[in-house]
């Protein structure tokens, strides 16, 4: 034990004070009696009876003295050193994560956390210094090295669990790299799964109780001739198989409900028909109480698509107008390069081997085999050059570059652009984004190339118009909590807002381009509403907790290779070996002595 | 009856009553001590003492007829052996007897007059014999009415002092005078063993009165706080706070001091009289007389 605070027991001189005053005070009024004849009897007998009778007589004084004893301890700050406590510096992580906020343990698991971090930091020996980490979907540093325990546990008190993962891997980065600058520190981590970093031992409070929980896994629907279907997986995470009632709510009315029957640890999938197109919020709903409520719901938006306007500026180009059909969502006007005036209230524009002096004000433009202009420099013309595979966007699910061309331009990125394909000889294509507008130039005729013939040229095309045509919000349906969100605003929106589940609006632009929004902690539908000068669109868009990851409570625990549970190494860890302030242990008995000193002083013991 | 009154501890309404007493008192006086006296007189020279007025039950053969002739009232004749009870009458004045409300000695000092006051009328012998740890006063063979003067002056000119040591005391003391009555008037707060003053005095042929005298407080304790508890003969003190247990503990311990005396008297077939100072004169002269 140690005393921080030695100089308080100077304050052991009111123990003789105190005996003093009480035999100052001690003054009872004579009573004369016949005889102490019968008296002497009483006393010998009270303390015959009652040993410590004549402690009683003094009771008060005794607890006076007591109260006074733990005052000067209290004062003196004692603190009991627990082993291995004894570090300079202690660093705090909460994890702050979606299965925190299980409750199969006490109020839920992240409020147990923080009440054993509490603990931890209460019981801290004065002058530790402290640092707090919440890891949630972003790693943050919510007080560093700090020595004041009431700010730690203020900033620990007002610690929210999140809807989201937990960034494990930059948790490691940050920990290890305070590590590296402050070797004597002790890491304790509060959670329901454990961390290891090489090199660092991380004290493992494991916060689970095992809970059992169900959850929507995943949420998909598609647009058929007969309606809206609908597949809801739902998982099973609880220790024994179970009928899971699933309600299906349409514009958040009930549209139909199912008992899935689902063994153990297995995810069904169920289905659901014939829903009005017209919708546009749906949502898979389990009806049951489990140890995590937040991910017994999962949402869909249902926006209407609209059809993108393209114009092909061609002589003709056969291939471009089959492959345009073939994409969902894609109106195709054709026109030749004399009908400059028509260019105009077009979503795409494909200028296939020209391009005009003048852009259109409007839309994103697609150019195959340019002419000299002003908007970039054409190199040279080459015949046969040899392709380089390239890992570009557009590329994507294109198996291997097994294309030829036959002849192509040699095009300069321009500063805006990037290059995309690469020949031989330099750049045959690059992308961009130019005065707000999407850009992707080709410097080869298609008629140039073997491409149409290959399977990978449909692909190439629709990867290249999913850039160039892009919904309002990417991966709309995808989004999970704590997520960012790039939207793609259009070109005449003036102003652009999001509307959250609870209603709250957030504007997103001006200015632009609208910044990454990352206010997606709360699950359910959001709107994007861009507003134009004689116009207001609305598309929606659904966030989802990420329950794949996160709703599997015992797996969160800890997962063999394998992946099947495994008793943790850590069991006998839960307790975080802490010291102890004495302090508020002895305030609390001082309390308890001066009731005790009330209760014999009113009742005359 | 006059007496020359010193101070109100016996005022004319007591001698009053005392004269009440004597008539109410006497026959079961003389009938319950004399009885064995008088069988004891037989055979023994016959000493003529007194004549007294005959009364209804008395011995026609003792009538005076001589008297009679002169008087034309019947008197009996009284000897010395038949009105001759020896009573011996030990009053405690040590300190501890000068205390409670209403005072013990008063008590106790009316009781002994009293007492004194109707053996005198009975033609009995009256010793009185006041002490504390040592004889104090001693009026011995009082015969008469007139001797009762004697004893009031004792009375009212007596001391509170001294400790209590009445068993002592009274086993020391040189009693004559043969078989007899003796009252122990004490609140009994004595060092020394009571059961040696009641051999004692049994030794001597006395037939025992014990008459206990306590102060309401003494049996009903009225303390309330943090107290100072001095003995009023020694001047000794323990300090003493008000508690019920302490309450409690002290009935309990006067429970058994008054219960051992009860055993050791009844065991050795003495009389034991119980009184509260409080108690009207007459009843405690009534609850000894009774006994007698």
């Amino acid at each position: 034990m140690t005393f921080y605070n030695p100089w308080a027991f100077l304050g052991l001189v009111a123990v003789p004070a105190i005996i003093i005053m009480y035999l100052l005070k001690q003054k009872h009024n004579d009573y004369t009696v016949s005889s102490l004849f019968l008296w002497e009897e009483v006393l010998k007998d009270l303390e015959a009876n009652a040993p410590w009778q004549k402690l009683k007589r003094n009771l008060l004084m005794i607890l006076q003295i007591i109260t006074a004893l733990l005052l000067v301890f209290a004062l003196a700050r004692p603190f009991l050193n627990a082993v291995g406590s004894d570090v300079p510096h202690v660093m705090v992580v909460i994890d702050t994560s979606l299965s925190m906020k299980a409750t199969d343990v006490g109020g839920s698991r992240f409020e147990e956390a923080k009440s054993r971090a509490n603990k931890l930091i209460s019981n801290l020996k004065p002058g530790t210094s402290v640092t707090l980490i919440s890891m949630g979907k972003n790693v943050n540093i919510e007080e560093n090295l700090s020595t004041n325990k009431a700010r730690l546990i203020d900033k620990l008190v007002k610690l929210q669990v999140s809807n989201s993962t937990s960034n494990t891997e930059d948790a490691k980065d940050l920990i290890s790299s305070i590590i590296k600058q402050n070797p004597e520190t002790r890491v304790v981590l509060f959670g329901d799964s454990r961390m290891d970093i090489p090199g660092v031992n991380v004290e493992f409070s494991k916060i689970s109780n095992n809970g059992d929980n169900f959850a929507v896994t995943m949420m998909s629907h598609t647009k058929t001739e007969k309606g809206i279907t609908v597949l809801s997986r739902i998982s099973n995470y609880s220790s024994g198989d179970a009928n899971v009632p699933v309600s299906l709510y349409v514009d958040k009315n009930v549209f139909d409900a199912k008992n899935v029957f689902i063994k153990k640890g297995e995810t069904a999938n169920v289905y659901w028909d014939g829903i009005s197109p017209d919708v546009s919020l749906i949502e898979t709903r389990i009806d049951l109480n489990d140890s995590l409520a937040v991910d017994n719901s999962a949402w869909n938006a249902v926006n209407n698509t609209k059809e993108n306007k393209v114009l092909l500026v061609s002589k003709s180009n056969v291939f471009i107008e089959k492959v345009a059909g073939l994409y969902n969502g894609i109106e195709l006007y054709k026109t030749g390069f004399e009908s400059i005036d028509e260019w105009k209230g077009y979503d795409l524009y494909i200028f296939d081997g020209f391009l005009p002096d003048k852009l259109p004000d409007d839309g994103n433009i697609m150019v195959f085999n340019p002419d000299e202009n002003k908007l970039f420099e054409v190199v040279e013309s080459v015949e046969y050059p040899a392709v380089k595979e390239m890992d570009e966007t557009i590329f994507r699910y294109a198996e291997g570059f097994d294309f030829s061309i036959g002849k192509t331009k040699i095009l300069k990125a321009p500063t805006w652009g990037r290059e995309i394909l690469e020949v031989t000889d330099g750049c045959a294509a690059f992308s961009g984004i130019f005065d707000n507008r999407r850009v992707i130039v080709f410097g080869f005729d298609i008629h140039n190339t073997d491409l149409p013939l290959t399977p990978a040229f449909p692909i190439i095309m629709a990867n290249s118009f999913d850039w160039l045509l892009p919904e309002s919000v990417n991966n709309a349906q995808n989004v999970y909590c704590g997520e960012g969100i790039e939207f793609n605003l259009g070109l005449n929106t003036r102003e652009a807002f999001v509307e959250t589940p609870s209603g709250e609006m957030l504007k997103i632009a001006p200015p632009f381009p609208a910044k990454i929004f990352d206010s997606t902690d709360e699950p359910g539908m959001y709107t994007l509403i861009q507003k134009s000068a004689d116009d207001e669109q609305k598309f929606y868009f659904t966030v989802n907790v990420p329950s794949q990851s996160e709703s599997n409570l015992i797996q969160s625990e800890t997962l063999d290779n394998d992946g099947t549970n495994q008793p943790s190494k850590e069991e006998g860890a839960r307790t975080v070996n802490t010291g102890m302030d004495l302090r508020s242990i002895l305030l609390w008995l001082i309390v308890v002595v001066l009731l005790i000193e009330w209760w014999v002083y009113t009742n005359g013991v | 009856m006059k007496f020359k009154l010193k101070s109100q501890l016996f005022d004319s309404e007591f001698l009053k009553k005392l004269e009440q007493l004597v008539i109410t008192s006497k026959i079961t006086l003389a009938d319950g001590a004399s009885g064995n006296r008088k069988s004891r007189a037989k055979g023994s020279s016959v000493e003529f003492s007194d004549y007294r007025e005959y009364s209804i039950g008395d011995d026609f053969k003792r009538i005076d007829w001589n008297a009679y002739g002169r008087f034309e009232k019947l008197f009996i004749k009284l000897f010395m052996e038949e009105r001759e009870a020896p009573i011996h009458i030990f009053l405690d004045n040590s300190k501890s007897m000068d205390w409670g409300e209403p005072n013990k000695s008063i008590a106790s000092r009316r009781l002994a007059a009293a007492l004194s006051y109707i053996s005198l009328s009975s033609y009995d012998r009256v010793s009185l014999v006041c002490m504390n740890n040592t004889v104090d006063k001693y009026k011995p063979d009082l015969r008469g009415k007139n001797s009762f003067s004697q004893i009031l002056n004792l009375m009212e000119d007596l001391e509170y002092t001294g400790t209590t040591d009445i068993y002592n005391t009274v086993s020391k003391f040189n009693l004559k005078g043969g078989r007899g009555i003796s009252i122990v008037i004490s609140d009994l707060f004595s060092g020394g063993k009571l059961i040696d003053m009641i051999k004692y005095l049994q030794f001597k042929k006395q037939e025992v009165y014990i008459c206990h005298v306590l102060a309401p407080q003494e049996v009903e304790p009225e303390i309330g706080m943090s107290l100072r508890l001095v003995d009023s003969e020694t001047g000794e003190f323990i300090d003493v706070t008000a508690s019920p247990d302490l309450i409690k503990s002290y009935k309990k311990v006067y429970k058994r001091f008054i219960t051992n005396i009860e055993e050791i008297c009844k065991s050795r077939g003495v009389n034991y009289i119980f009184l509260e100072s409080s108690l009207p004169i007459e009843k405690m002269v009534g609850m000894v007389v009774n006994r007698v």
